[in-house]
């Protein structure tokens, strides 16, 4: 890479990065449920994006890229033996289903309904959490979620569907408890 | 009059993927259309929880920054311990090793001064005001304990102390 042509593509990273770069780790903890995999995962990203540049073929939507390539590199992770591994050996609060920052005022009250949906939603498939948080945390189009999982808009509805179906049931369960009390 | 719209149906009005009819009855029916209302909330809150939840912003921030100002201070009392062992450590040694060279002559010097100040006849003003050179002279030639009771009279009991 020539003298002028570093400062440009570093620039434009650094803008990528900053841009996409929480939101790379908030899909990445969504879809694996676990913090420190989904920082390593959009490290991972930002490495591909930084080779992708000096390559051939350059993207025309970097936002789509970058989501594409995050949900594949946390299906590879998926796949990996010692993921499933550690997955079954941690323990349940390793795997942020508890907040273990927040006061445990804090955890009683208000972190606890957040923590609760987060736990709901890592019961899901891997798959409905994929097209949930790309539908509806991303806010991409059903459409859009199709091309970026290689599937079809009817697959996406459905598994979509019986996402919303699950989490709207475990929402009115935590609210049943919360009334209770 | 039409059934209420199934859950499935009601999704699909929410993703923009109903058909008229569904959403003609929609409007007309108190019911579902309150059903429909509740589907909104209900994503709203699942949606709101989660993005707050996974955010890497806000409560992960704040966590790491406190993260950092633990470690500083970790590192600045080290620091300080580390200096003030040094400080001590430079003192104690100057302590055990007291320089030779600097104690050799401070000895002779003592010694000289000691000579000077008991020798009899030669007062601490006299050493003052005269010569160094000339009162050791004086202190350690013969004729300088001529005067002393027990120097000259060589006394059984005495001597120069």
């Amino acid at each position: 890479m020539n003298g002028q042509a570093a400062p440009r593509w570093q620039a434009h990273c650094d803008a990528l990065y900053r841009q996409h770069a929480a939101r790379l780790v908030r899909l990445g903890r969504l879809v694996l449920g676990d913090k420190q995999e989904a920082e390593e995962v959009a490290q991972e990203v930002f490495l591909k994006l930084i080779r992708t540049y000096e390559g051939p073929v350059v993207p025309i939507d970097w936002a789509a890229w970058l989501t594409r390539v995050t949900i594949n590199a946390c299906r590879d992770r998926r796949r990996a033996g010692w993921w499933a591994w550690s997955r079954r050996h941690r323990a349940p609060e390793m795997l942020e289903l508890v907040d273990g920052g927040a006061s445990p005022e804090q955890a009683a009250a208000g972190a606890e309904f957040g923590v609760r949906i987060a736990a709901a939603f890592q019961r899901l498939s891997a798959r409905q959490r994929e097209v949930f948080a790309l539908r509806y945390i991303e806010g991409m189009s059903t459409h859009e979620v199709a091309g970026t999982l290689d599937l079809s808009e009817g697959s996406v509805k459905r598994h979509l569907f019986r996402a919303v179906k699950y989490l709207r049931g475990a929402l009115g369960e935590i609210k049943g408890d919360r009334g209770h009390r | 009059m039409k059934r209420c719209l199934s859950e499935r149906t009601m999704w699909l009005v929410h993703e923009g993927a109903a058909p008229e009819r569904d959403l003609a009855h929609l409007e007309g029916c108190l019911d579902c259309a309150a059903r429909y209302g509740r589907l909104n909330e209900e994503l709203g809150e699942i949606t709101r929880a989660l993005r707050d939840h996974a955010s890497p912003i806000g409560r992960d921030v704040r966590r790491g920054r406190r993260r950092w100002v633990t470690a500083a201070a970790v590192l600045a009392g080290i620091g300080l311990l580390a200096g003030g062992e040094a400080v001590l450590w430079r003192q104690s040694n100057a302590l055990v090793d007291p320089r030779p060279e600097t104690t050799a002559e401070a000895l002779s010097l003592l010694e000289e001064v000691t000579l000077l100040l008991s020798s009899p006849g030669v007062t601490a003003a006299s050493v003052l005001v005269a010569d160094p050179a000339t009162v050791i002279a004086e202190m350690t030639s013969p004729e300088s304990y001529e005067d002393d009771p027990i120097a000259a009279g060589g006394g059984g009991g005495g001597g120069r102390l």
